[in-house]
Protein backbone atom coordinates (compact mmCIF):
# COMPACT_ATOMS: atom_id res chain seq x y z
CA UNK A 1 0.00 0.00 0.00
CA UNK A 2 1.10 3.47 -0.72
CA UNK A 3 -0.08 6.12 1.45
CA UNK A 4 0.48 9.82 1.36
CA UNK A 5 -0.41 11.89 4.24
CA UNK A 6 -0.47 16.04 3.03
CA UNK A 7 2.64 15.42 0.73
CA UNK A 8 4.14 18.25 -1.15
CA UNK A 9 7.40 18.82 -2.93
CA UNK A 10 9.16 22.60 -3.69
CA UNK A 11 12.12 23.97 -4.92
CA UNK A 12 13.98 27.08 -3.96
CA UNK A 13 14.27 29.85 -6.47
CA UNK A 14 15.28 33.29 -6.63
CA UNK A 15 11.91 34.41 -6.38
CA UNK A 16 11.24 32.21 -3.03
CA UNK A 17 9.49 28.34 -2.56
CA UNK A 18 8.14 26.78 -5.78
CA UNK A 19 5.80 24.33 -5.04
CA UNK A 20 5.27 21.10 -7.54
CA UNK A 21 3.33 19.15 -5.15
CA UNK A 22 0.61 20.83 -3.04
CA UNK A 23 -1.04 18.90 0.04
CA UNK A 24 -1.22 15.43 -1.59
CA UNK A 25 -3.77 13.14 0.39
CA UNK A 26 -3.73 9.67 -1.41
CA UNK A 27 -4.06 5.80 -0.65
CA UNK A 28 -3.27 3.78 -3.21
CA UNK A 29 -4.19 0.03 -2.37
CA UNK A 30 -1.93 -3.51 -3.52
CA UNK A 31 -3.54 -4.37 -6.34
CA UNK A 32 -4.86 -1.35 -7.84
CA UNK A 33 -4.79 -0.35 -11.25
CA UNK A 34 -4.28 3.44 -11.50
CA UNK A 35 -3.77 6.00 -13.96
CA UNK A 36 -2.47 9.70 -13.17
CA UNK A 37 -2.92 12.33 -15.62
CA UNK A 38 -2.46 15.77 -15.52
CA UNK A 39 -0.64 18.07 -18.35
CA UNK A 40 3.02 18.70 -18.22
CA UNK A 41 4.31 20.42 -15.42
CA UNK A 42 1.44 19.11 -13.36
CA UNK A 43 3.76 16.92 -10.75
CA UNK A 44 3.11 13.60 -12.49
CA UNK A 45 6.32 12.45 -12.59
CA UNK A 46 7.74 14.16 -9.76
CA UNK A 47 4.86 12.48 -7.53
CA UNK A 48 5.42 8.91 -8.63
CA UNK A 49 9.02 9.66 -7.95
CA UNK A 50 7.88 10.40 -4.55
CA UNK A 51 7.08 6.91 -4.26
CA UNK A 52 10.15 5.00 -5.02
CA UNK A 53 12.20 7.68 -2.62
CA UNK A 54 13.74 9.23 -5.78
CA UNK A 55 12.12 12.33 -4.52
CA UNK A 56 12.18 13.13 -0.62
CA UNK A 57 8.56 15.11 0.74
CA UNK A 58 9.47 18.90 1.26
CA UNK A 59 6.55 18.77 4.01
CA UNK A 60 4.43 15.99 4.74
CA UNK A 61 4.85 12.02 4.90
CA UNK A 62 4.88 8.80 2.47
CA UNK A 63 4.83 5.39 3.25
CA UNK A 64 5.20 2.56 1.22
CA UNK A 65 4.31 -0.59 2.37
CA UNK A 66 3.78 0.72 6.33
CA UNK A 67 7.88 2.04 5.85
CA UNK A 68 8.44 5.90 5.60
CA UNK A 69 10.26 7.45 2.40
CA UNK A 70 11.99 9.84 4.18
CA UNK A 71 13.70 7.42 6.51
CA UNK A 72 17.22 6.95 5.00
CA UNK A 73 17.26 3.19 6.08
CA UNK A 74 14.08 2.43 4.53
CA UNK A 75 15.65 2.98 1.09
CA UNK A 76 16.93 -0.03 -0.12
CA UNK A 77 13.53 -1.90 0.69
CA UNK A 78 11.57 0.52 -0.42
CA UNK A 79 13.34 0.79 -3.82
CA UNK A 80 12.97 -3.37 -4.12
CA UNK A 81 9.03 -2.99 -3.87
CA UNK A 82 8.47 -0.20 -6.19
CA UNK A 83 9.75 -0.94 -9.49
CA UNK A 84 10.05 2.44 -12.08
CA UNK A 85 9.98 2.28 -15.82
CA UNK A 86 10.36 4.97 -17.65
CA UNK A 87 9.17 7.00 -21.50
CA UNK A 88 12.23 5.81 -23.25
CA UNK A 89 13.23 2.53 -22.80
CA UNK A 90 16.43 2.89 -23.81
CA UNK A 91 17.28 5.50 -21.06
CA UNK A 92 17.48 2.26 -19.02
CA UNK A 93 18.24 -0.86 -20.83
CA UNK A 94 22.29 -1.51 -19.60
CA UNK A 95 22.66 -4.95 -20.83
CA UNK A 96 25.20 -5.94 -24.01
CA UNK A 97 22.14 -9.24 -24.41
CA UNK A 98 18.49 -9.15 -23.63
CA UNK A 99 19.91 -11.77 -20.65
CA UNK A 100 22.47 -10.11 -19.52
CA UNK A 101 19.84 -6.64 -18.91
CA UNK A 102 17.63 -8.98 -16.59
CA UNK A 103 20.22 -10.32 -15.18
CA UNK A 104 22.27 -7.11 -14.39
CA UNK A 105 20.08 -5.81 -10.76
CA UNK A 106 19.50 -9.40 -9.77
CA UNK A 107 23.58 -9.79 -10.09
CA UNK A 108 23.84 -6.57 -8.26
CA UNK A 109 21.11 -7.82 -5.34
CA UNK A 110 23.64 -10.99 -5.18
CA UNK A 111 20.68 -13.30 -6.14
CA UNK A 112 22.78 -16.72 -5.99
CA UNK A 113 23.13 -17.67 -9.30
CA UNK A 114 21.25 -20.65 -9.65
CA UNK A 115 18.36 -18.69 -8.45
CA UNK A 116 19.28 -15.76 -10.82
CA UNK A 117 19.27 -18.04 -14.37
CA UNK A 118 16.27 -19.47 -13.18
CA UNK A 119 14.35 -15.78 -12.52
CA UNK A 120 15.88 -14.61 -15.86
CA UNK A 121 14.53 -17.52 -18.40
CA UNK A 122 11.20 -17.16 -16.40
CA UNK A 123 10.87 -13.52 -16.89
CA UNK A 124 12.34 -13.23 -20.28
CA UNK A 125 9.62 -16.32 -21.39
CA UNK A 126 7.15 -14.30 -19.57
CA UNK A 127 7.19 -11.09 -21.56
CA UNK A 128 7.64 -13.36 -24.53
CA UNK A 129 11.20 -12.60 -25.49
CA UNK A 130 12.11 -16.44 -25.72
CA UNK A 131 13.57 -16.10 -29.24
CA UNK A 132 15.32 -12.96 -28.61
CA UNK A 133 17.38 -14.18 -25.48
CA UNK A 134 20.70 -14.14 -26.78
CA UNK A 135 19.99 -10.74 -29.03
CA UNK A 136 21.49 -7.14 -28.55
CA UNK A 137 18.98 -4.55 -27.06
CA UNK A 138 19.53 -2.17 -29.94
CA UNK A 139 18.44 -4.97 -32.39
CA UNK A 140 14.82 -5.12 -30.85
CA UNK A 141 11.46 -3.27 -31.89
CA UNK A 142 10.18 -0.48 -29.84
CA UNK A 143 7.60 -2.11 -28.20
CA UNK A 144 10.29 -5.23 -27.82
CA UNK A 145 12.34 -2.97 -26.27
CA UNK A 146 9.79 -1.17 -23.28
CA UNK A 147 8.69 -4.86 -22.87
CA UNK A 148 12.57 -5.64 -22.03
CA UNK A 149 12.52 -2.63 -19.95
CA UNK A 150 9.60 -3.93 -17.59
CA UNK A 151 10.88 -7.57 -17.54
CA UNK A 152 14.51 -6.11 -15.97
CA UNK A 153 12.39 -4.66 -13.47
CA UNK A 154 10.19 -7.43 -12.82
CA UNK A 155 12.84 -9.66 -12.33
CA UNK A 156 13.68 -8.06 -9.23
CA UNK A 157 9.84 -8.96 -7.83
CA UNK A 158 9.11 -5.48 -7.22
CA UNK A 159 4.93 -5.58 -5.65
CA UNK A 160 4.46 -2.24 -6.95
CA UNK A 161 4.84 -1.36 -10.84
CA UNK A 162 5.16 2.19 -11.86
CA UNK A 163 5.68 3.19 -15.55
CA UNK A 164 5.90 6.86 -16.51
CA UNK A 165 4.40 7.23 -20.22
CA UNK A 166 5.58 4.06 -20.87
CA UNK A 167 3.72 3.92 -24.43
CA UNK A 168 4.88 7.37 -25.70
CA UNK A 169 7.11 6.34 -27.82
CA UNK A 170 5.75 3.58 -29.38
CA UNK A 171 3.77 2.53 -32.46
CA UNK A 172 -0.31 1.22 -31.90
CA UNK A 173 1.17 -2.55 -32.00
CA UNK A 174 3.89 -2.16 -29.82
CA UNK A 175 1.70 -0.34 -26.92
CA UNK A 176 -1.22 -2.40 -27.42
CA UNK A 177 2.11 -5.47 -26.33
CA UNK A 178 2.62 -3.16 -23.43
CA UNK A 179 -0.56 -2.61 -22.16
CA UNK A 180 -1.67 -6.17 -22.39
CA UNK A 181 1.61 -7.02 -20.53
CA UNK A 182 0.28 -4.93 -17.80
CA UNK A 183 -3.24 -6.18 -17.60
CA UNK A 184 -1.61 -9.52 -16.86
CA UNK A 185 0.77 -8.13 -14.03
CA UNK A 186 -2.40 -6.95 -13.10
CA UNK A 187 -4.75 -9.80 -12.76
CA UNK A 188 -1.57 -11.69 -11.07
CA UNK A 189 -1.83 -8.90 -8.11
CA UNK A 190 0.59 -6.56 -9.05
CA UNK A 191 -0.16 -2.79 -8.24
CA UNK A 192 -0.17 -0.69 -11.49
CA UNK A 193 0.52 2.73 -11.56
CA UNK A 194 0.79 4.32 -15.09
CA UNK A 195 1.47 7.30 -16.39
CA UNK A 196 -0.33 8.01 -19.57
CA UNK A 197 -1.48 11.20 -21.97
CA UNK A 198 -3.19 8.26 -24.28
CA UNK A 199 -7.04 8.39 -22.98
CA UNK A 200 -7.97 5.05 -24.47
CA UNK A 201 -5.32 3.67 -22.28
CA UNK A 202 -6.61 5.73 -18.95
CA UNK A 203 -10.65 4.00 -19.17
CA UNK A 204 -8.81 0.90 -19.66
CA UNK A 205 -7.47 1.06 -16.07
CA UNK A 206 -9.63 1.33 -12.70
CA UNK A 207 -9.08 4.57 -11.28
CA UNK A 208 -8.03 7.82 -12.37
CA UNK A 209 -6.23 10.42 -10.63
CA UNK A 210 -6.25 13.97 -12.56
CA UNK A 211 -3.44 16.52 -11.44
CA UNK A 212 -3.63 20.34 -11.99
CA UNK A 213 -0.61 22.59 -10.66
CA UNK A 214 0.71 20.21 -8.23
CA UNK A 215 -2.56 19.03 -6.59
CA UNK A 216 -5.46 16.02 -6.99
CA UNK A 217 -8.62 17.78 -9.04
CA UNK A 218 -10.53 14.44 -9.11
CA UNK A 219 -9.77 11.44 -8.09
CA UNK A 220 -12.21 8.30 -9.38
CA UNK A 221 -12.92 5.89 -11.93
CA UNK A 222 -12.04 6.59 -15.69
CA UNK A 223 -15.46 6.75 -16.62
CA UNK A 224 -16.61 9.31 -13.75
CA UNK A 225 -13.97 11.49 -15.10
CA UNK A 226 -14.57 11.17 -18.54
CA UNK A 227 -18.47 12.83 -17.97
CA UNK A 228 -16.83 15.13 -14.86
CA UNK A 229 -17.11 18.92 -15.20
CA UNK A 230 -13.08 18.93 -14.45
CA UNK A 231 -12.50 17.40 -17.72
CA UNK A 232 -15.05 20.16 -19.40
CA UNK A 233 -12.60 22.62 -17.58
CA UNK A 234 -9.24 21.38 -19.20
CA UNK A 235 -8.00 20.69 -22.64
CA UNK A 236 -8.17 16.77 -22.32
CA UNK A 237 -10.75 14.54 -24.59
CA UNK A 238 -12.56 11.42 -23.69
CA UNK A 239 -11.13 9.04 -26.08
CA UNK A 240 -13.98 8.95 -29.48
CA UNK A 241 -15.03 5.37 -28.30
CA UNK A 242 -15.97 6.93 -24.89
CA UNK A 243 -17.72 9.77 -26.62
CA UNK A 244 -19.48 7.32 -28.69
CA UNK A 245 -21.11 5.14 -25.94
CA UNK A 246 -22.04 8.26 -23.84
CA UNK A 247 -24.42 9.32 -26.47
CA UNK A 248 -25.23 5.28 -26.87
CA UNK A 249 -26.18 5.02 -22.97
CA UNK A 250 -27.92 7.88 -23.40
CA UNK A 251 -30.02 7.10 -25.81
CA UNK A 252 -30.64 3.59 -23.75
CA UNK A 253 -28.88 1.36 -26.94
CA UNK A 254 -26.10 0.92 -23.68
CA UNK A 255 -27.04 -0.41 -20.68
CA UNK A 256 -23.27 0.57 -19.06
CA UNK A 257 -19.88 1.45 -20.00
CA UNK A 258 -17.61 -0.84 -21.61
CA UNK A 259 -13.72 -0.95 -21.30
CA UNK A 260 -13.16 -3.06 -24.02
CA UNK A 261 -14.64 -2.37 -28.16
CA UNK A 262 -15.75 -6.03 -28.04
CA UNK A 263 -18.28 -5.78 -24.98
CA UNK A 264 -19.61 -2.31 -26.74
CA UNK A 265 -20.92 -4.43 -29.68
CA UNK A 266 -22.23 -7.43 -26.84
CA UNK A 267 -23.90 -5.01 -25.15
CA UNK A 268 -25.46 -3.02 -28.75
CA UNK A 269 -26.34 -6.58 -30.25
CA UNK A 270 -28.27 -7.68 -27.54
CA UNK B 1 -6.28 34.19 -42.63
CA UNK B 2 -2.57 34.36 -43.32
CA UNK B 3 -1.19 35.78 -46.20
CA UNK B 4 -0.06 32.87 -48.49
CA UNK B 5 2.74 32.17 -50.92
CA UNK B 6 0.61 31.21 -54.27
CA UNK B 7 1.48 27.78 -56.37
CA UNK B 8 1.58 28.14 -60.06
CA UNK B 9 1.03 24.41 -61.15
CA UNK B 10 -0.29 20.79 -60.31
CA UNK B 11 3.09 19.18 -59.59
CA UNK B 12 3.41 15.54 -59.55
CA UNK B 13 6.01 13.29 -57.47
CA UNK B 14 6.43 9.91 -58.97
CA UNK B 15 8.08 6.69 -57.25
CA UNK B 16 8.63 4.07 -59.74
CA UNK B 17 9.74 0.50 -59.07
CA UNK B 18 11.68 1.52 -55.86
CA UNK B 19 13.62 -0.83 -53.96
CA UNK B 20 16.19 0.16 -51.09
CA UNK B 21 18.41 -2.15 -49.10
CA UNK B 22 20.42 -1.19 -45.60
CA UNK B 23 23.81 -3.29 -45.11
CA UNK B 24 25.25 -4.01 -42.06
CA UNK B 25 29.16 -4.12 -41.18
CA UNK B 26 29.28 -7.72 -42.13
CA UNK B 27 27.03 -7.24 -45.22
CA UNK B 28 23.46 -8.43 -44.22
CA UNK B 29 21.05 -7.18 -46.89
CA UNK B 30 18.00 -5.66 -45.17
CA UNK B 31 15.45 -4.80 -47.44
CA UNK B 32 13.62 -1.78 -46.55
CA UNK B 33 11.62 -0.69 -49.82
CA UNK B 34 10.57 -3.44 -52.44
CA UNK B 35 8.74 -2.82 -55.81
CA UNK B 36 7.30 0.60 -54.57
CA UNK B 37 5.30 2.00 -57.04
CA UNK B 38 2.95 5.46 -55.71
CA UNK B 39 2.52 8.72 -56.46
CA UNK B 40 1.92 11.95 -55.18
CA UNK B 41 -0.06 15.36 -55.87
CA UNK B 42 0.15 19.06 -54.98
CA UNK B 43 -2.74 19.88 -53.51
CA UNK B 44 -3.84 16.90 -51.56
CA UNK B 45 -3.58 15.45 -48.25
CA UNK B 46 -2.16 11.78 -48.03
CA UNK B 47 -1.67 10.11 -44.78
CA UNK B 48 0.49 7.40 -45.02
CA UNK B 49 0.26 4.33 -42.26
CA UNK B 50 1.63 1.03 -41.27
CA UNK B 51 3.92 -0.71 -38.86
CA UNK B 52 7.27 0.39 -37.28
CA UNK B 53 10.03 -0.87 -39.55
CA UNK B 54 7.59 -1.14 -42.80
CA UNK B 55 9.57 1.66 -44.36
CA UNK B 56 7.40 4.69 -43.91
CA UNK B 57 10.82 6.83 -42.87
CA UNK B 58 13.17 5.29 -45.26
CA UNK B 59 10.03 6.52 -48.19
CA UNK B 60 9.98 9.56 -46.81
CA UNK B 61 13.40 10.77 -47.21
CA UNK B 62 13.79 8.66 -50.48
CA UNK B 63 10.91 12.01 -51.69
CA UNK B 64 13.26 14.48 -50.68
CA UNK B 65 16.46 12.82 -52.42
CA UNK B 66 17.98 12.03 -48.81
CA UNK B 67 18.37 8.44 -49.41
CA UNK B 68 18.98 7.67 -53.31
CA UNK B 69 17.34 4.26 -54.08
CA UNK B 70 19.55 1.24 -55.10
CA UNK B 71 16.54 0.57 -57.98
CA UNK B 72 13.83 2.70 -59.48
CA UNK B 73 13.60 6.26 -60.19
CA UNK B 74 12.01 9.28 -59.00
CA UNK B 75 10.06 11.40 -60.98
CA UNK B 76 9.19 14.70 -60.85
CA UNK B 77 6.72 16.34 -62.91
CA UNK B 78 7.35 12.90 -65.22
CA UNK B 79 11.39 14.22 -65.36
CA UNK B 80 13.37 11.06 -63.90
CA UNK B 81 15.49 13.23 -60.91
CA UNK B 82 19.63 12.43 -61.66
CA UNK B 83 21.71 11.80 -58.81
CA UNK B 84 24.42 14.73 -57.62
CA UNK B 85 23.79 18.58 -57.79
CA UNK B 86 21.79 18.64 -61.09
CA UNK B 87 18.81 16.62 -59.29
CA UNK B 88 18.74 16.82 -55.75
CA UNK B 89 18.91 19.83 -54.80
CA UNK B 90 15.90 20.97 -56.79
CA UNK B 91 13.99 18.03 -55.55
CA UNK B 92 14.61 19.19 -52.28
CA UNK B 93 13.28 22.54 -52.96
CA UNK B 94 10.07 21.40 -53.86
CA UNK B 95 9.54 18.56 -51.06
CA UNK B 96 9.86 19.91 -47.57
CA UNK B 97 10.43 17.68 -44.93
CA UNK B 98 10.00 17.83 -41.10
CA UNK B 99 11.58 15.01 -39.27
CA UNK B 100 9.19 13.61 -36.19
CA UNK B 101 9.92 15.59 -33.03
CA UNK B 102 11.27 18.68 -35.27
CA UNK B 103 11.63 20.93 -32.33
CA UNK B 104 15.14 18.45 -30.75
CA UNK B 105 16.52 19.99 -34.03
CA UNK B 106 15.81 24.09 -32.46
CA UNK B 107 19.53 25.69 -31.95
CA UNK B 108 18.94 29.40 -32.80
CA UNK B 109 18.47 31.96 -30.01
CA UNK B 110 15.75 33.89 -31.15
CA UNK B 111 12.70 32.70 -33.22
CA UNK B 112 13.18 34.75 -35.91
CA UNK B 113 16.63 33.44 -36.86
CA UNK B 114 15.05 29.89 -36.20
CA UNK B 115 12.45 30.05 -39.04
CA UNK B 116 14.80 32.32 -40.96
CA UNK B 117 17.65 30.01 -41.40
CA UNK B 118 16.98 28.68 -44.29
CA UNK B 119 17.27 31.36 -46.63
CA UNK B 120 19.49 33.65 -44.25
CA UNK B 121 22.19 33.40 -47.07
CA UNK B 122 20.07 34.21 -50.30
CA UNK B 123 19.86 37.29 -51.83
CA UNK B 124 16.17 38.08 -50.71
CA UNK B 125 16.29 41.71 -49.07
CA UNK B 126 15.81 41.66 -45.14
CA UNK B 127 12.30 43.35 -45.45
CA UNK B 128 11.58 40.64 -47.43
CA UNK B 129 12.99 37.67 -45.17
CA UNK B 130 10.78 39.53 -42.57
CA UNK B 131 7.85 38.87 -44.67
CA UNK B 132 8.26 35.62 -44.83
CA UNK B 133 9.30 34.90 -41.62
CA UNK B 134 5.63 36.38 -40.56
CA UNK B 135 4.00 34.14 -43.51
CA UNK B 136 5.40 31.04 -42.27
CA UNK B 137 4.48 31.65 -38.28
CA UNK B 138 1.14 32.86 -39.35
CA UNK B 139 0.59 29.79 -41.81
CA UNK B 140 1.06 27.45 -38.45
CA UNK B 141 -0.89 29.78 -36.12
CA UNK B 142 1.95 30.94 -33.63
CA UNK B 143 1.15 33.19 -31.39
CA UNK B 144 1.21 36.71 -33.16
CA UNK B 145 1.74 38.47 -29.49
CA UNK B 146 5.17 36.98 -28.89
CA UNK B 147 8.34 39.22 -29.83
CA UNK B 148 10.05 37.01 -32.68
CA UNK B 149 13.51 38.94 -32.42
CA UNK B 150 13.91 38.78 -28.81
CA UNK B 151 12.14 35.52 -27.77
CA UNK B 152 14.33 32.17 -27.41
CA UNK B 153 12.33 29.28 -29.14
CA UNK B 154 13.67 27.05 -26.21
CA UNK B 155 11.07 29.26 -23.60
CA UNK B 156 8.41 27.70 -25.66
CA UNK B 157 5.97 24.98 -25.08
CA UNK B 158 6.53 21.73 -26.36
CA UNK B 159 3.20 22.54 -29.44
CA UNK B 160 4.79 26.04 -29.72
CA UNK B 161 8.18 24.71 -30.81
CA UNK B 162 6.82 22.44 -32.80
CA UNK B 163 5.23 25.15 -34.81
CA UNK B 164 8.49 27.05 -34.75
CA UNK B 165 10.29 24.27 -35.81
CA UNK B 166 7.56 23.42 -38.44
CA UNK B 167 7.75 26.83 -39.61
CA UNK B 168 11.56 26.89 -40.45
CA UNK B 169 10.76 24.26 -43.26
CA UNK B 170 7.62 25.85 -44.68
CA UNK B 171 9.77 29.20 -45.63
CA UNK B 172 11.13 27.38 -48.37
CA UNK B 173 7.45 26.94 -49.84
CA UNK B 174 7.66 23.54 -50.51
CA UNK B 175 4.77 22.31 -53.45
CA UNK B 176 5.03 18.83 -51.29
CA UNK B 177 5.30 19.12 -47.36
CA UNK B 178 6.00 15.57 -45.73
CA UNK B 179 5.42 15.62 -41.86
CA UNK B 180 6.86 12.28 -39.76
CA UNK B 181 4.66 11.92 -36.84
CA UNK B 182 3.26 15.50 -36.12
CA UNK B 183 1.17 14.96 -33.68
CA UNK B 184 3.34 12.85 -31.46
CA UNK B 185 3.32 14.01 -27.88
CA UNK B 186 0.99 17.09 -28.61
CA UNK B 187 -2.03 17.69 -26.59
CA UNK B 188 -5.33 18.01 -27.81
CA UNK B 189 -4.84 21.75 -28.59
CA UNK B 190 -1.71 21.97 -30.07
CA UNK B 191 -3.45 19.13 -32.28
CA UNK B 192 -5.80 20.73 -33.43
CA UNK B 193 -3.73 23.58 -34.72
CA UNK B 194 -1.53 21.20 -36.79
CA UNK B 195 -4.53 20.06 -38.26
CA UNK B 196 -5.96 23.55 -38.89
CA UNK B 197 -1.98 24.36 -40.74
CA UNK B 198 -2.51 20.80 -42.87
CA UNK B 199 -6.02 22.70 -44.20
CA UNK B 200 -4.07 25.34 -44.69
CA UNK B 201 -1.75 24.46 -46.79
CA UNK B 202 -4.33 22.16 -48.84
CA UNK B 203 -5.66 25.22 -49.36
CA UNK B 204 -2.88 27.05 -51.34
CA UNK B 205 -2.43 24.22 -53.67
CA UNK B 206 0.52 22.44 -51.27
CA UNK B 207 0.56 18.50 -51.06
CA UNK B 208 0.86 17.37 -47.68
CA UNK B 209 2.31 13.50 -46.86
CA UNK B 210 0.99 13.01 -43.32
CA UNK B 211 3.17 9.88 -41.87
CA UNK B 212 1.04 8.42 -38.33
CA UNK B 213 0.29 6.07 -36.10
CA UNK B 214 -2.26 8.88 -35.10
CA UNK B 215 -4.80 6.82 -37.59
CA UNK B 216 -8.17 8.43 -35.80
CA UNK B 217 -6.48 11.96 -35.88
CA UNK B 218 -5.41 11.31 -39.76
CA UNK B 219 -8.85 10.47 -40.86
CA UNK B 220 -10.66 13.79 -40.11
CA UNK B 221 -7.93 15.38 -42.28
CA UNK B 222 -6.76 12.92 -45.22
CA UNK B 223 -7.98 12.86 -48.60
CA UNK B 224 -5.61 9.44 -49.70
CA UNK B 225 -4.52 6.99 -47.49
CA UNK B 226 -1.34 4.84 -48.46
CA UNK B 227 -0.88 1.45 -46.14
CA UNK B 228 2.86 -0.13 -46.11
CA UNK B 229 3.85 -3.39 -45.17
CA UNK B 230 7.09 -4.95 -45.19
CA UNK B 231 8.24 -2.13 -47.46
CA UNK B 232 5.33 -2.82 -49.92
CA UNK B 233 2.30 -0.67 -51.01
CA UNK B 234 -0.76 -3.29 -49.54
CA UNK B 235 -3.18 -0.70 -50.02
CA UNK B 236 -3.25 3.68 -51.66
CA UNK B 237 -6.47 5.05 -52.10
CA UNK B 238 -9.51 7.40 -50.75
CA UNK B 239 -10.20 7.00 -47.42
CA UNK B 240 -13.80 6.20 -47.99
CA UNK B 241 -12.18 2.87 -50.05
CA UNK B 242 -10.14 2.30 -47.00
CA UNK B 243 -12.77 2.31 -44.22
CA UNK B 244 -15.00 0.50 -46.77
CA UNK B 245 -11.93 -2.53 -46.97
CA UNK B 246 -11.16 -2.02 -43.18
CA UNK B 247 -11.26 -5.60 -42.13
CA UNK B 248 -8.47 -6.32 -44.62
CA UNK B 249 -6.24 -4.68 -42.53
CA UNK B 250 -8.03 -6.90 -39.20
CA UNK B 251 -6.15 -9.50 -37.51
CA UNK B 252 -2.91 -8.74 -39.14
CA UNK B 253 0.51 -8.23 -36.92
CA UNK B 254 1.86 -5.94 -39.62
CA UNK B 255 -0.58 -3.30 -38.90
CA UNK B 256 -2.90 -2.82 -35.51
CA UNK B 257 -5.70 -0.66 -35.63
CA UNK B 258 -7.42 1.56 -33.42
CA UNK B 259 -9.99 0.10 -31.28
CA UNK B 260 -12.80 2.38 -32.30
CA UNK B 261 -12.05 0.89 -35.79
CA UNK B 262 -11.75 -2.27 -34.22
CA UNK B 263 -15.36 -1.41 -33.55
CA UNK B 264 -16.64 -1.17 -36.83
CA UNK B 265 -15.36 -3.88 -37.95
CA UNK B 266 -16.95 -6.10 -35.22
CA UNK B 267 -20.39 -4.35 -35.75
CA UNK B 268 -20.10 -5.55 -39.41
CA UNK B 269 -19.10 -8.76 -37.97
CA UNK B 270 -22.43 -8.80 -36.68
CA UNK B 271 -24.45 -7.44 -39.37
CA UNK B 272 -24.35 -3.49 -38.24
CA UNK B 273 -22.31 -2.43 -41.41
CA UNK B 274 -21.78 1.48 -40.49
CA UNK B 275 -20.87 3.52 -43.97
CA UNK B 276 -18.58 6.33 -42.88
CA UNK B 277 -14.98 7.54 -43.96
CA UNK B 278 -13.44 8.78 -40.68
CA UNK B 279 -14.48 8.21 -37.02
CA UNK B 280 -17.40 10.15 -37.32
CA UNK B 281 -19.04 9.98 -33.86
CA UNK B 282 -22.53 11.58 -34.47
CA UNK B 283 -22.94 8.84 -37.68
CA UNK B 284 -21.85 6.01 -36.45
CA UNK B 285 -24.38 6.45 -33.63
CA UNK B 286 -27.09 7.65 -36.17
CA UNK B 287 -26.39 4.49 -38.52
CA UNK B 288 -26.58 2.58 -34.84
CA UNK B 289 -29.96 3.75 -33.94
CA UNK B 290 -31.57 3.58 -37.43
CA UNK B 291 -30.42 -0.33 -37.51
CA UNK B 292 -31.61 -1.08 -33.65
CA UNK B 293 -35.09 0.50 -35.08
CA UNK B 294 -35.28 -1.55 -37.96
CA UNK B 295 -34.70 -4.50 -36.22
CA UNK B 296 -37.57 -3.91 -33.43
Amino acid sequence: MIETNNLSFSYDNDEGEVFILKDINLTIKDGEFVSIIGRNGSGKSTLVKVFNALNLPSKGEVFVDSLKVSDENNLYQIRQNVGMVFQNPENQIVGTTVEDDVAFALENLGVPRTEMVERVHNTIDYFGLTDKKQSEPYSLSGGEKQRLAIASVMAMRPRHLILDEPTAMLDPYGRKQVMDKMFQLHENGMTIILISHHMEEVLKTERTIFLQNGEIVFDGTPEAFFLSKEIKNSDIEPPPIFQLQKKLKKKGVLKSYSKCYMDIVADITQ
Amino acid sequence: MPVQYKRKDNMKLELKDIAYSYYSITGEESSVLKDLNVDFHSGEICGVFGKTGTGKTTLIQTLNGLIIPQTGQVLLDGEVIRKGKKGIPGLRRKVGLVFQYPEHQIFEETIYNEVVYAIKDTDISDAEKKKKVRNALSLVNFNPDYDIFTRSPFELSGGEERKVAIASVLIMEPELFVLDEPSAGLDPVSRNSISELIRNLKKNGTGVIIVTHDIIWALDIVEKILVLKKGGVVFHGTRKDFMKRLNEFYNDDNFYLPEELLLLIELEKNNINIEVDRFNISSIYDQIIKRKKKKE
